[in-house]
């Protein structure tokens, strides 16, 4: 059976997720359709999670546009669905005088990009603000607004605040073809649905369908026979420090024409995040190079010199969905297919701009005649699951009474009990993979990355989706863990 | 007509911690088989010499692997055969015990299979498993 | 209006978190908690054991290969059965056992006197607890050094394992990690993984390490590679790890004296696993917690004679103090570590090494010592020193110094980094120290040439 919604988005990556969230409020039938089998697996997935404050990009651009709203937003966002968020401010050093120009040049640029109280400051100031940062920095550019998320936590809650307020998730279900029927396609005519989306799933038809793809948006965009436009793989490489007693301030070098270059930052969890490199290589590419994580080590030691970088506690690589020849972000309704919205191109800064990504597109549909009209049973409100660790110790001991699973830890290095996984596995949309669990409740994520904690965490899989060991994912289909059982069998 | 051929050999003797570095002259006749066992040095105790011949000539392991259990808190118990058996053993052994189920609650020492294909050892468990 | 984030809920009314009052906590039921908790229990002390898992035994339970006991039980025994042979001992005593529990902190409270009593807080599943005790034993073992951590390169698919991990699904949970591996580090964990799996039924294509020589124990070598016929390739490692969902294969190249991989020398090898043996680090966050200082070349605390850390009446031995190669050094380790601490908690240290104000001498590592345990010496006493060479040699000879002095110089012989040495350090050498006035020793490791 072939299901009808008035809308579809395709990609859950932060930007389809974040449009499903601003969209669930009104009075439409929402269906995110996405290849691999769980939230943010994409661009979103390998993401250093900073929320730039927008001093970077070309006044004028729509980069520039959706930035610092986006930034902005992040309070709002992350208030009402429960995720963490540091809104540290951030500095970008500088080590000699040619630095202090383009500090200037980058102060102006967020002055008309709407960034507020950008300041250059002094070595002294920099120091109060950031004690770790390289004292070789004669001065840097102050930005307060500038924060740092979980960029999964955000699009899982995101959507699952969408899912809550009726929004259909369609998981494994990577789009093969559309069909698209002829027609203005404005929404005015008889509200047949206009698109057909075949994937291995089952097909999905829509009245008006969502482009957020990320580096799958020139493919779906050509399937569709609008814009034509190729993607450029701009891979980088990030690599995560063990936790630190206080989570660093962001610190950025000066820019480069194509990237912000490699950045240090605290993490929500008090790990320190080095983020990334930037090569153009084959589309698909998320290996890690050693000459990227030299790049990296050498790169962070630059603006932090006490920092361990001995203290890896993971590496790994993923692709900007770039749009060959425009550094710019592509948000708005299809010239050639009405009906088609496109949010195509969401680079860096995709997770900053999210909310406001979002908040755009609901008025580019708007404005081409989408009838949006307020449900009054919208809840902006997401619950955060219980975060065993960060609970403060009466709430720890009221959820071991509430259930003996919260006492049972099964993640050692970063205390997750039993409770959060299966919670992690019930929630909607819920993980159905090792990496998922991990993405939700962090277990696995720690020093050991796993080494003590995945078979048990294969074991909870296993109970609570009702499969056999070897059909446990560490990832996505393929991506097997172990075979069956060794003894016990002829 | 065939000529026996001599060969030195190095190994480490694993009777002990010290682990020796035994240098030994074996004969050997053409296909290979031992002849004699000429001369051992290396080691610092007569347990190295013996070692050496018994290398030589049929090496002997303790095997040690898994049984699956049933109705006990662990999934497998650790077995062990109470003595070296000859290496050449072990494969067969394996395949012997793979189907192989015993029941908690199961001791230290307990006899898994008695007479281990015919080498008058027995398999025995490593560790307690308790029912579950 | 619902709240943000339940987890910020301070829900205020909870009832008073259960106490309970030892004289010596020890945290971890693994062979050195074990020893460490029976040595204490045989001084006198009242004694709890915290074990995370639901039994005692720690990593041995899944160590269910030969070569433990040989010189604590003077007879050869599996992983398993030395650990059994210590449960036993324990379950015959009044230690008390608090299993399936975790701890998740260590207060020592105001440090007045040396009277100080250390507050152990763990989670069970039927309620948070506290543990008094005026001595604590940290016996938490060690991790596994990750493919992270040595910075493998390429893709991150299933089939990555420590080696640690695959022998707990192969010997603990019953499942098959994979068909064909490789596997990297020649660590004793490695080699013995490698016959494991072999025995299993899951083919090795081969161990490659890193360094020119095989880095576990000969008898491992032999027994677990040799008699399989399993290749191990030396100065050679995995440079990228091939494969979008499951490994496909690894590559591997051949490094320089520098171990750096060598251009033009990579080869393909496929396969559907890759298990890491490369390296074990103490886990010592809950030490670093309640204050421990640690030794950055052991990653454990630095420790004196008693093996006491830095907090008064927290003590360490194990794994968790510095890697060992033989559970039976660690037993001898923690029985020290168990007599010490309770000697701590019923005189109040007045026994622990005859402490003289006069007597502070710190010992650093020299040479090709890698590392000196103990990190302090506090009387002038026999004092046994640990410490582990860099790389092999076959002539070298171990010096104490103390400034230009050369205070004792040991006999020459070889060294291997697979072995944790241990030297007798006498007394009269410290006393000697102490009367030159210096304030460390050095342990020295120095190759000499042969004649």
């Amino acid at each position: 059976m072939t299901e009808t919604f008035d809308i579809v988005i395709v990609g859950a990556g932060i930007t389809g997720c974040a449009i499903a969230r601003q969209l669930a409020r009104y009075d439409l039938s929402i269906c995110v359709v996405e290849a691999a089998n769980d939230i943010a697996l994409g661009a979103s997935k390998a993401n250093g999670g900073l929320v730039h404050a927008g001093y970077d990009p070309a006044p004028g651009t729509v980069k520039a546009q959706v930035n610092a709203r986006g930034c902005e937003l992040y309070g709002t966002w992350a208030q009402e669905l429960g995720f963490l968020f540091c809104r540290t401010g951030s500095m970008v050093l500088g080590f000699n005088d040619e630095d202090g120009a383009q500090l200037e040049q980058l102060r102006c640029n967020g002055l008309a990009n709407g960034v507020p109280e950008l300041s250059i400051v002094g070595p002294d100031r920099i120091h109060e603000l950031e004690p770790r940062a390289s004292a070789d920095a004669t001065c840097a550019l102050w930005c307060p607004s500038t924060g740092f998320v979980d960029p999964f936590e955000v699009a899982i809650a995101a959507l699952e605040n969408a899912v809550a307020n009726g929004v259909t998730f369609m998981r494994s279900a990577p789009v093969e073809a559309i069909e698209v029927a002829p027609g203005a396609g404005d929404g005015s005519g008889d509200g047949t649905a206009r698109f057909t989306l075949v994937t291995p799933t089952g097909d999905v038809r829509c009245r008006y369908l969502i482009n957020a793809a990320g580096n799958g948006a020139a493919n779906i965009s050509h399937m569709a026979g609008a814009e034509e436009f190729q993607m450029v793989w701009r891979q980088g490489n990030i690599v995560v420090l063990d936790k630190e007693p206080r989570a660093l301030m962001p610190l950025y070098p000066v820019p480069t024409p194509v990237s912000k270059g490699v950045i240090v930052t605290g993490t929500v969890h008090g790990n320190t995040v080095i983020t990334a490199t930037a090569a153009v290589r084959d589309p698909g590419d998320t290996q890690t190079y050693a000459g990227d994580v030299n790049a990296l080590l050498t790169g962070a030691r630059k603006l932090v010199p006490d920092l361990d970088t001995r203290r890896v506690v993971s590496a790994f690589a993923g692709g900007r969905p770039v749009i060959q020849g425009t550094n710019d972000f592509f948000i708005g309704q299809s010239a050639v297919v009405p009906g088609l919205f496109q949010a195509a191109g969401i680079q860096s800064p995709g997770v900053a701009s999210a909310p406001a990504i979002a908040e755009r597109m609901e008025q580019v549909m708007r404005d081409a005649g989408v009838v949006l009209r307020e449900r009054d049973d919208w809840n902006p409100i997401r619950r955060a699951p219980d975060d065993f660790d960060r609970a403060p110790l009466a709430r720890k001991e009221e959820l071991i009474e509430s259930d003996p699973a919260w006492g049972q830890i099964v993640c050692r290095c970063e205390t997750v009990p039993e409770a959060e996984i299966v919670a992690a596995i019930r929630r909607q949309p819920g993980a159905v993979s090792v990496e998922g669990v991990k993405r939700r409740c962090r277990a696995g994520m720690g020093r050991c990355q796993s080494g003590f904690c995945q078979s048990r965490v294969v074991a909870i899989l296993t109970r609570e989706l009702g499969c056999n060991p070897s059909e446990v994912l560490l990832e996505d289909a393929g991506s097997w863990l172990v075979e069956g059982p060794l003894k016990g069998v002829r | 007509m065939s000529t026996n051929v001599t060969e030195t050999l190095q190994f480490n003797c694993t009777t002990c911690p010290s682990e020796c570095l035994l240098t030994v002259e074996v004969e050997r006749s053409a296909d290979g088989a031992v002849v004699e066992v000429r001369s051992v040095t290396g080691n610092s105790c007569p347990r190295g010499d013996t070692f050496a011949h018994q290398e030589l000539t049929c090496p002997m392991r303790v095997l040690t692997t898994t049984v699956a259990v049933s109705g006990g808190d662990e999934a497998l118990l650790p077995v062990r055969t109470a003595e070296a058996i000859p290496l050449a053993l072990h494969a067969q052994t394996m395949d012997l015990i793979r189907g192989l189920v015993v029941k908690a609650p199961i001791r230290m020492g307990d006899v898994v299979l008695e007479n281990l294909l015919d080498t008058n050892i027995n398999l025995i468990a490593s560790m307690d498993i308790d029912p579950a | 209006m619902e709240e943000f984030k339940s987890s910020a809920i301070d829900c205020g009314v909870v009832e008073a978190v259960q106490t309970q009052a030892f004289d010596v906590v020890v945290i971890g039921g693994g062979p050195a908690g074990m020893a460490a908790a029976l040595a204490a229990h045989k001084a006198g002390a009242r004694v709890a054991i915290v074990e995370r898992e639901q039994h005692l035994g720690g990593i041995l339970r899944q160590c269910i290969h030969p070569g433990f006991g040989l010189s604590h039980f003077k007879q050869e025994l599996t992983g398993p059965e030395y650990a059994q042979r210590f449960i036993d001992q324990v379950r015959a005593t009044d230690i008390t056992l608090f299993l399936d529990c975790m701890v998740i902190g260590i207060d020592s409270g105001e440090p007045t006197e040396d009277a100080a009593v250390h507050t152990v807080t763990l989670m069970s599943p039927a309620s948070m607890l506290r543990l008094t005790g005026r001595a604590v034993i940290l016996a938490m073992g060690c991790r596994e050094r990750t493919r992270s951590e040595i910075k493998i390169p390429g893709s991150r698919p299933a089939g990555v394992f420590t080696a640690g991990l695959a022998q707990r699904y192969i010997n603990i949970e019953n499942l098959k990690p994979g068909s064909r591996a490789v596997i990297l580090g020649s660590g004793d964990i490695g080699l013995i993984m490698a016959r494991r799996c072999t025995l299993e039924g899951i083919s090795v294509e081969g161990v490659y390490e890193l360094m020119p020589y095989a880095n576990g124990l000969r008898r491992n070598v032999k027994n677990c590679l040799d008699d399989f016929g399993i290749p191990l390739h030396l100065s050679t490692t995995v440079t990228r790890v091939i494969g979008h969902d499951r490994v496909e294969a690894v590559e591997v190249s051949r490094v320089d004296e520098h171990l750096a991989p060598i251009a033009g020398t990579e080869r393909i090898v496929p396969c559907d696993t890759l298990l890491l043996s490369v390296g074990l680090i103490p886990e010592n966050e809950l030490s670093v917690a309640a204050g421990v200082e640690l030794d950055p070349r052991t990653r454990g605390a630095v420790v004196d004679q008693s093996l006491q850390t830095g907090v008064s009446g927290i003590f360490a031995c194990g794994n968790v103090l510095h890697v060992h190669d033989l559970a039976d050094n660690v037993t001898t380790e923690s029985e020290r570590a168990g007599a010490a601490a309770a000697a701590w908690a019923l005189d109040g240290g007045a026994g622990v090494g005859a402490t003289g104000p006069g007597c502070q001498l710190t010992v650093s590592p020299a040479g090709i010592a890698g590392y000196a345990l103990l990190g302090r010496i506090t009387a002038v006493a026999l004092t046994k020193l640990n410490f582990r060479v860099r790389r092999p040699v076959d002539a070298a000879r171990v010096r104490i110094l103390a400034g230009d002095e050369e205070l004792f110089a040991g006999k020459v012989r070889p060294f291997k980094p697979s072995v944790m040495e241990s030297f007798p350090l006498p007394a009269k050498v410290i006393q000697r120290a102490l009367d030159l006035g210096v304030s460390e020793i050095v342990l020295s490791v120095d190759p000499v040439e042969e004649a």
